[in-house]
C-alpha cells in the first residue's frame, strides 16, 4: 500500500517530531521536506504559520491541507484539527484524504487493505524501505553562509548577507555572526531554498548578496551573536530538514574526524549516540539508522551538520569494515548502569 | 560493586572541584587547604587531598566522584584512585601556558586506566582562550595513538559537566539508549 508523503510546516521542534512520530507509527504516512510533499500539516499556532499558510494557498496545483490550531479556523479550505491533537483523530482525517485521493483510481483496494499497515514497536521502522531524500546545500543559506565565512576570515572585514529577510552579519575578528532573528524564526527561514527568498538584484548571483559592512566593524557585535561554528551547524541541520547533502550517499561510509562541539551547538538528544557511533567506526548513514533505531531523517540532520562544518571523512573501505553492527546489543551489566547513570544525568 | 567511579583529573585550578561540584547530589567533600606553594600564585585554594561527590541513581544507587588533587606531589595516589573506575574525565585548561603539553603528562600517567576503560577531555577556560583550537585537541590525542570526544566545558555549568559525562559512557559504549529534549546552548558565546 502506498504511503503518502507528508511535510509538517510551522510546527515548533517537539511538536513536529511528536507529530513526525505518530504519522510514522500510526498512519500510511511519511514525513518528508515541503518539496515533495503530496499532503501538508500546518500548525497554524505556530511561528509565521500565515505566510506558510499563504504560499500553500498560492501553490500549484494545489495540495491537501491539514490545520492544527488551538482556536477554531474558519473559512478556510481543508481539514482542521483542534489541539490538544488526538493521535487517532490525525490519523482518521489523512485516511479520509488518501481514500479521497484514491477514489477515482479504477480499482478501490478491498476494505481489509484500507486498514492501516501493522504497527511496529517505535524506531523499528526499516529506514532501508524509504527511499532517502536529498537537498543540495547550494540552494540554501548554509553554502552563502560557508563562502560568506571564507570571504570574512580572508579579508578580515565584516560582512553582511542581505536576503530581503532580516540581514546577517558576520564579525571575523571575534567570530561571531549576529542576525534578528531567534531559533523559531531562523528554523522557520532554513526551510526555504534561496531562490524562495532572495531578491537577486540584476544579474549577480550569491556574491551580490555578500556585502562588506564597515559600518557595523567599527562597532562591538550585538550581545545576542552567536559563534560561526555553531551557526552554521544548526543551520545546515534546518536547511536539510531531514535530508541528506546530495553529495553523500545513504550507503557510503563515512565516519567523524572529532566530535562536534555539543556543548555549545544546539541538538536534538539523539545526537549524541549518533556522535558517539559515527566517531567510534566507519558507518553508512543508513547503517547508522538501522544500529541506532533512528528514523533516517534525524541520522541524516545530523550528517548534513557534521558535513558544514567538515567533521566527516570519506574512508574508501571494504564493504566488511562498514558491516553494521546487527547483533542485538548485549545488556551487560555495565550497560545496565550506563543506561541508569544516563537517565540521571538527563533527568533534571 | 564494580564500575561504580567517575574519575576526574586535570591540573592545577583547571576545575575538578568546581565540577564535581556542579553535578554531584550531595555537597560535595572538599579537601581544599589554602595554597602554600607556587599554586598560591594562581588561586587561593586548592585540593590537596580528593574531591568527593555523588550521583544518586533511579534505582537507588549511587555512582562516586572522585577529583583527583592537581599538584604533581600527589600523583602517587592515582593508581589506587583508579581502582574499578567507568573512565576517566580528563579537564584541560585552555588558559595555562602549555595546555597540550598538560594533555601530554596526564595520558601519560593515565594511559593503562584509560586504555582498559575509556576517555573523555573536557576542555576549560575557553571563553577566556580560545586558543588552541578543540581541532589542536584531537590532532594531539591522535598522534598519542588516542580517539576520545573533545568538549568545551565550563566547569560551572552543570549542562556542560553532564554532556560531557555522558559522552564518555557513550564513547565506552555507542548502544545506549537517550531520552530528553533538545539542546539549547547557553546563549554567551
Ligand atoms: N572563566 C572560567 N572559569 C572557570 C571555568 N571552569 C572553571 N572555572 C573556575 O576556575 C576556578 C578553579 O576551579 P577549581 O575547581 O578550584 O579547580 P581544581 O581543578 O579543583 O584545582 P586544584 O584543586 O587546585 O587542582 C574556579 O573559580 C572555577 O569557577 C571556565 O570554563 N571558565
Ligand atoms: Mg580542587
Amino acid at each position: 500500500m502506498k504511503r503518502a508523503n507528508v511535510a509538517i510546516l510551522g510546527a515548533p521542534p517537539r511538536f513536529h517530531s511528536l507529530l513526525a512520530h505518530v504519522l510514522s507509527q500510526n498512519c500510511r504516512a511519511r514525513v518528508v521536506a515541503a518539496e515533495q510533499a503530496d499532503i501538508c500539516i500546518i500548525d497554524l499556532d505556530g511561528h509565521g504559520a500565515g505566510e506558510l499558510l499563504a504560499a500553500e494557498r498560492r501553490r500549484q496545483p494545489p495540495r491537501p491541507l491539514i490545520l492544527l490550531s488551538l482556536r477554531e479556523v474558519e473559512g478556510e479550505e481543508g481539514v482542521w484539527l483542534k489541539k490538544p491533537l488526538q493521535s487517532r483523530e490525525l490519523a482518521q482525517a489523512l485516511e479520509r484524504i488518501l481514500e479521497r485521493q484514491e477514489r477515482p483510481a479504477p480499482q478501490r483496494p478491498s476494505a481489509g487493505a484500507d486498514l492501516p499497515e501493522p504497527r511496529s514497536p517505535a524506531g523499528d521502522i526499516d529506514p532501508t524501505a524509504d527511499e532517502a531524500a536529498f537537498y543540495e546545500p547550494r540552494d540554501y543559506l548554509q553554502n552563502l553562509l560557508v563562502a560568506a565565512y571564507r570571504q570574512a576570515l580572508a579579508t578580515e572585514m565584516t560582512l553582511r548577507i542581505d536576503l530581503g529577510w532580516e540581514p546577517i552579519v558576520i564579525y571575523p575578528r571575534q567570530r561571531l555572526v549576529w542576525v534578528d532573528a531567534d531559533d523559531r524564526k531562523l528554523r522557520a527561514f532554513c526551510r526555504l531554498p534561496l531562490h524562495r527568498v532572495v531578491r537577486l538584484r540584476g544579474e549577480g548571483g550569491p556574491q551580490t548578496v555578500i556585502q562588506p559592512d564597515p559600518e557595523a566593524g567599527l562597532r562591538e557585535p550585538p550581545p545576542g551573536a552567536q559563534r560561526m561554528d555553531a551557526f552554521l551547524w544548526k543551520v545546515a541541520w534546518w536547511n536539510a530538514a531531514g535530508r541528506l547533502p546530495r553529495s553523500v550517499a545513504p550507503d557510503r561510509p563515512l565516519q567523524l574526524r572529532q566530535w562536534p562541539n555539543l556543548t555549545r551547538y544546539w541538538h536534538p538528544p539523539q545526537a549524541l549516540p549518533i556522535a558517539a557511533l559515527l566517531y567510534r567506526r566507519a558507518q553508512t548513514t543508513l547503517a547508522a539508522a538501522r544500529v541506532l533505531r533512528l528514523p533516517m531523517a534525524e541520522v541524516a540532520g545530523f550528517v548534513s551538520a557534521a558535513s558544514a562544518l567538515q567533521l566527516l571523512r570519506f574512508p574508501e573501505v571494504h564493504a566488511a569494515a562498514t558491516e553494521p553492527v546487527t547483533e542485538a546489543p548485549r545488556v551487560s551489566e555495565r550497560q545496565g548502569l550506563f543506561q541508569r547513570i544516563m537517565k540521571r544525568l538527563r533527568g533534571k | 560493586m564494580k564500575y561504580r567511579k567517575l574519575i576526574f583529573a586535570g591540573p592545577v585550578g583547571v576545575g575538578k572541584t568546581t565540577a564535581i561540584a556542579s553535578i554531584s547530589d550531595e555537597p560535595p567533600i572538599q579537601t581544599d587547604a589554602a595554597a602554600s606553594d607556587l599554586t598560591r600564585l594562581r588561586k587561593p585554594a586548592t585540593t590537596v587531598a580528593l574531591d568527593y561527590g555523588v550521583l544518586h541513581l533511579p534505582d537507588g544507587g549511587k555512582v562516586h566522584l572522585y577529583g583527583t588533587p592537581g599538584q604533581e606531589r600527589f600523583d602517587f595516589m592515582w593508581d589506587i584512585l583508579t581502582e574499578g573506575g567507568i573512565g576517566l574525565i580528563l579537564l584541560i585548561d585552555n588558559n595555562r601556558a602549555d595546555p597540550l603539553h598538560d594533555l601530554r603528562r596526564f595520558l601519560d600517567s593515565f594511559r593503562s586506566f584509560v586504555a582498559s576503560t575509556g576517555l573523555a577531555v573536557g576542555v576549560t577556560r575557553m571563553d577566556l582562550k580560545a586558543q588552541p583550537p578543540l581541532e589542536a585537541y584531537h590532532h594531539e590525542l591522535a598522534r598519542l595513538g588516542f580517539r576520545a570526544p573533545v568538549l568545551e566545558v565550563d566547569a560551572r555549568r552543570r549542562a556542560d559537566v553532564s554532556l560531557l559525562i555522558q559522552a564518555l559512557l557513550l564513547h565506552i559504549d555507542p548502544g545506549l539508549s537517550i531520552e530528553g529534549g533538545e539542546h539549547e546552548p547557553t546563549a554567551s558565546p
